[in-house]
């Protein structure tokens, strides 16, 4: 079976836009969701951060999303302290730092609602949702 | 445009039961115009070209703490 490629990461903030049922969310999933080996990757931190701001239907929406067989939740790997700790100290918060380090080594884009988080994606290859 | 919200319809017509990310979004029934297809591949490509400079930065520091914390040990 063919490795799926992550072509796309979604932090919490995009994950509570999906949630959400957001247009532009879903027009970035379905221009840059275009391979047959194509996944999402959401970071377990993002998904736990997401999970507690929505509820309801919301929650639904999400829970449904990350069950999805093209949506992979990255695990936060214990080795990779010293560049979570790198990142933590760049972005300002665990759930960033994992997120931007799952970007750069999976060398897939983050999306996000708030560039801010990372810098304003000066560093980081970030997409802002506008 | 910020926080445009899927059609009503189209709320209707998904179900946290699909099986596959691909029925998700065809339920939306969303049509990309050419100048939005563009707008998300060029923030794409941007974001991409900025991969090979956060990789660099983070292995220069780690490499750094790393160096950092021999010297101490020694």
């Amino acid at each position: 079976m063919t490795q799926p490629v992550i072509c796309l990461l979604l932090d919490s903030t995009a994950l509570v836009r999906y949630a959400d049922w957001n247009v532009d969310v879903m027009e970035v999933l379905q221009e840059l969701y275009d391979d047959p080996n194509a996944a999402v990757g959401v970071p377990v931190v993002s998904l736990i951060e997401a999970r507690a701001v929505v509820q309801g239907r919301d929650l639904a929406r999400l829970d449904a999303l990350v069950r999805l067989p093209e949506v992979v939740v990255l695990d936060v790997i214990a080795e990779d302290w010293q560049e979570l700790s790198f990142w933590r100290s760049t972005t300002g918060d665990s759930e960033t730092a994992a997120a931007a380090l799952a970007a750069v080594q999976l060398g897939a884009p983050l999306l996000t609602t708030k560039a801010g988080r990372y810098g304003n994606g000066q560093y980081l290859p970030v997409i802002e949702l506008s | 445009m910020r926080f445009r919200n899927v059609p009503r319809k189209a709320r209707a017509a998904y179900s946290v039961h699909m099986t596959s990310l691909r029925e998700v979004l065809a339920a939306q029934g969303i049509t990309l115009t050419d100048e939005r297809r563009r707008a998300i591949r060029a923030a794409r490509d941007a974001a991409m070209q900025k991969l090979p400079v956060a990789r660099r930065r983070m292995q220069d520091a780690v490499a750094a703490e790393r160096a950092r914390q021999s010297t101490h040990a020694a």
